[in-house]
């Protein structure tokens, strides 16, 4: 007998075919969303709009205005990559931002010209030896489960911030600090050690937090900000609820927002361009360019980051100064800026931005990509056949490692041999904390609030420096900047650091590469959204038309 | 049967404590540290001593794994090293979600599978048999990222008729739900289908060559009776055993398909979890993922009995 199945009939089949096709296409119909209606107000996008925007806006940083009518109300979802790691502001890591200014207050606001705003201190004086700061506490603020600040309550805070222990990334702003008490009804003083002339920027970065949750504080928020933590799923949202009680009248505008936190940034952009989420933060730049036609893209605060490659000293051959400023010579920023950045930054020779008094004009071109310079440098210290070895980077920055692609490439030319090492963050993080990396691109910040605050990052600090023999960097270094610090003369102060920023251009353990700017992709229906001077995105004034 | 599964949960416990030693050393053995990871490199040592003081990381590894282990026993997972969340919250929140994407898949994967594998059964070396086997070959050779992009670049950025990535609740919201749920579904179903269409084809060819169909054939049943009633229930063993092998392993977390639609599911915990070095979380996950692995491979075991009593008997 034959096991060749019989004919089932063509008329079912042509029916189940027919269904099929009907069926599939009914349910996908289904699916189908409505085109969002344009507001018609809204005029088409200037075809000669540039790709992105040229600079930070000044001052309050509002995204382009061309939507019409700005309503209050409503929900702010403003997509990000990669998980805040904790609800603790005193945790200032990249991730945390999004919550930072808009759960919790800072004693002061700074703009983006880093001038201070009355916060949760209304007033801030020093005293004649300015070695002792007294603080003026806001009153009837509310914390988002209750109560009210007190004078003691910022006691608490900073002698949190004094700690090396608890202090965690505020400490090494007031490790200057020595004691802190009430003074009076509504006051608090704090005394330092020494003259520490950035400490009033620094009042913008410590949050206001309530010191009964301190201990619980990764998990669970203790902020007065414009917005309460209404719930946090790690990995997938954190949603925010308009706090009712806020002290600044008004605001915040929208009713609630979402912090809606990707995976990666492709699929961070596919929700922008569809329109899930008002607001992106971090656009890669290659995206950006194609992006601006159809959203508004907006540079945040200029010098907020920078990209370096960094050499250690340590170790052979770059314990040589000469091999450092030969390699220096190697390094082809136009092309890493060109190439990797897509044009949104353009090459630096100094880490401090021209507006910073750390900013020297006479080093501008001084290490130019120039092969033939860098092959006799190499040379005359006496690697004439080149140099070997490894550069890792940071995949969480993959950017970084496409810098190292270049730098790879124009090495060889010089016959140097250089090997790219991508890491995760945890397994990056262990090589740069225990020195033992021989080259490295990497992001530092905090040159654009106080140049000093450049020696809070690991490779530019004063002790347990990685990249330096007895963790010591150069004496010029230290004592230029320290002498910065301890002047609150602006010319003084210029005057002090210059011997600090010579060492920088001298030693060259550290080359700048870019500024980092961190994109923001907005829809264009939304308004008045600014950001802080670490590119924080602040929502409380945000409307949407 | 109750003594038989008994005595098959009991084998399950030394295989969960080798686990669990395993994965207590093999995530230590990884360069990195979540005191790291969570502080960063701009600290100073104390104040990375401190932050692993407290996140327990200073006690040797094997007081490390009897205070965890004793902690397990007592229902309690513990907290994530980054986040202080409790574990079990976490997956508890997460679970949901990878459950789902799991159960759609699988159903997109039969939805698939079964006319496929049979129609390429019945027209075995036919032009049918070629299609279907050309559908494979592609379902299992694209990558799970590439369709998963393509789909939203077509569907939701062109077309714009679902969303590129999310979710919504499908019992609350039963038509977001299904808007959500469907490209990740499709991206995750049609390599499993292809894999179920060629253990479906290769069963009910071998079964067609059994005495007890050409017996039904030569009584005169219908083709259609024939193989739904003698070819299809006697071809599934195998492909249960699949399906289950399928089921266990999607719900240990389909990684890349819930990071390219952004699913809040346990595959995207675990990642994180990885990259952070967030200890208790992986081991946490893992633990589960093999406990369910063990729990499916048994109801296979026992579907087996429901789909040819003599199995059971035996």
């Amino acid at each position: 007998m034959s096991t060749e199945p019989k004919s089932l009939g063509m008329s079912r089949r042509e029916f189940l075919r027919a269904s099929t096709l009907f069926l599939g296409g009914s349910v996908l119909a289904a699916c189908a969303v409505p085109p969002t209606p344009v507001p018609t107000a809204v005029p088409p996008p200037p075809t000669t709009a540039p790709a992105v925007a040229t600079s930070a806006p000044p001052a309050a940083t509002a995204a382009p205005t061309a939507a019409p009518v700005a309503k209050a109300g409503g929900r702010i979802v403003l997509g990000t990559v990669g998980d805040l790691s904790s609800l603790d502001p005193f945790y200032m890591s990249f991730n945390n931002y999004p919550m930072m200014e808009n759960v919790y207050d800072q004693f002061v606001r700074l703009d983006n010209q880093v001038k201070p705003n009355p916060a949760i201190a209304t007033e801030w004086t020093t005293s004649a030896d300015n070695l002792k700061l007294t603080l003026k506490i806001r009153s009837g603020v509310e914390y988002h489960d209750g109560g009210t600040v007190t004078p003691d309550d910022v006691v608490k805070v900073i002698k949190r911030a004094l700690s090396s222990e608890t202090g965690s990334h505020q400490y090494t702003n007031w490790q200057n600090g020595t004691d802190v008490a009430v003074a009076g009804n509504d006051s608090v003083v704090v005394t330092f050690k020494q003259v520490t002339a950035y400490i009033i920027s620094a009042l913008g970065f410590i949050s206001m937090l309530k010191p009964s949750l301190f201990d619980t504080l990764k998990g669970k928020e203790g902020g007065t900000g414009a917005f309460s933590v209404k719930e946090w799923v790690p990995n997938d949202y954190l949603d925010l609820l308009k706090f009712p009680k806020y002290w600044n009248q008004g605001k915040p505008l929208p009713d609630s927002a979402r912090v809606k936190i990707f995976a990666d940034p492709p699929t961070m952009v596919s929700a922008l361009e569809a329109g899930t989420i008002d607001i992106a933060m971090s656009l890669p730049p290659s995206d950006a360019q194609r992006l601006a036609a159809k959203v508004a893209v907006v540079k945040a605060q200029e010098a907020a980051n920078f990209y370096y490659f960094a050499m250690n000293t340590k170790n052979p051959p770059f314990d040589k100064k000469e091999v450092r400023q030969a390699i220096a010579f190697a390094i082809d920023k136009d092309s890493i800026c060109k190439n990797v950045l897509f044009g949104v930054s353009s090459p630096i020779d100094l880490p401090w931005p021209k507006f910073s008094f750390a900013y020297d004009s006479k080093y501008e071109g001084m290490y130019k990509y120039d092969l033939d310079e860098a092959k006799k440098r190499l040379a005359a210290a006496g690697y004439p056949n080149g140099i070997t070895f490894a550069i890792p980077s940071n995949n969480a920055a993959p950017e970084t490692l496409q810098m190292g692609q270049i730098i790879q490439a124009s090495l060889a030319k010089i016959g140097c041999t250089v090997t790219l090492n991508p890491l995760d963050t945890a397994q990056y993080n262990t090589i740069v904390q225990a020195g033992t990396f021989q080259a490295n691109i990497s992001i530092a910040g905090g040159t654009q609030w106080f140049p000093t605050r450049i020696a809070a990052s690991s490779l530019y600090r004063f002790v347990n420096n990685t990249c330096w023999p007895n963790g010591t960097p150069p004496k010029a270094w230290i004592d230029g900047l320290n002498a910065a610090d301890a002047q609150l003369d602006a010319a003084k102060q210029k005057e002090a650091i210059k011997p600090a920023v010579a060492s920088f251009m001298d030693e060259m353990w550290s080359l700048p590469i870019a500024f980092r700017f961190t994109l923001y992709g907005l829809q264009k229906n939304v308004t008045n959204f600014a950001f802080g001077v670490f590119d924080q995105p602040r929502l409380e004034g945000v409307t949407k038309a | 049967m109750g003594a038989y599964i008994a005595r098959r949960l009991i084998q399950v416990i030394p295989v969960i404590i080798f686990v669990s030693i395993i994965v207590f050393i093999m995530i230590r053995l990884i360069p990195g540290d979540p005191a790291l990871v969570l502080l960063g490199t701009d600290v100073t040592p104390q104040q990375m001593a401190a932050e692993r003081l407290k996140m327990g990381l200073d006690q040797p590894i094997y007081i490390q794994y009897l205070i965890w282990a004793g902690n397990m026993v007592r229902g309690d997972l513990g907290k994530s090293f980054i986040n202080d969340f409790p574990v079990s919250q976490l997956i508890l929140k997460k679970l949901p979600a990878t459950v789902e994407l799991s159960v759609a898949a699988l159903i997109v994967a039969a939805l698939l599978s079964f006319p496929l594998g049979i129609v390429s059964a019945l027209k075995n070396g036919k032009w049918p048999d070629r299609l279907i086997t050309l559908y494979n070959s592609l379902a299992m050779g694209i990558p799970s990222f590439w369709l998963g992009i393509l789909l939203v670049l077509v569907f939701a950025l062109q077309f714009k008729w679902l969303p590129p990535s999310g979710f919504a609740d499908i019992v609350e919201s039963p038509q977001e739900g299904f808007r959500y749920i469907l490209m990740p579904a499709i991206t995750l179903g049609v390599f499993i289908s292809a894999v179920w269409a060629r253990f479906i084809k290769s069963s009910i060819l071998e079964t067609l060559t059994l005495d007890y169909v050409r017996t039904a054939h030569s009584k005169g049943l219908k083709q259609n009776v024939v193989i739904t009633r003698h070819v299809l229930r006697n071809a599934m063993i195998p492909v249960v055993t699949v399906f289950g092998l399928n089921f266990g392993s999607l719900l240990g977390g389909a990684v890349i398909t819930e990071s390219i639609f952004d699913w809040p599911g346990v595959g995207r915990l675990l990642v994180q979890s990885l990259l952070t070095r967030d200890y208790s979380i992986v081991q946490a996950l893992i633990l589960m993922a093999v406990i369910v692995y063990l729990l499916v491979n048994l109801m296979t075991d026992l579907l087996y009995g429901v789909i040819d009593p003599r199995i059971s008997r035996s």
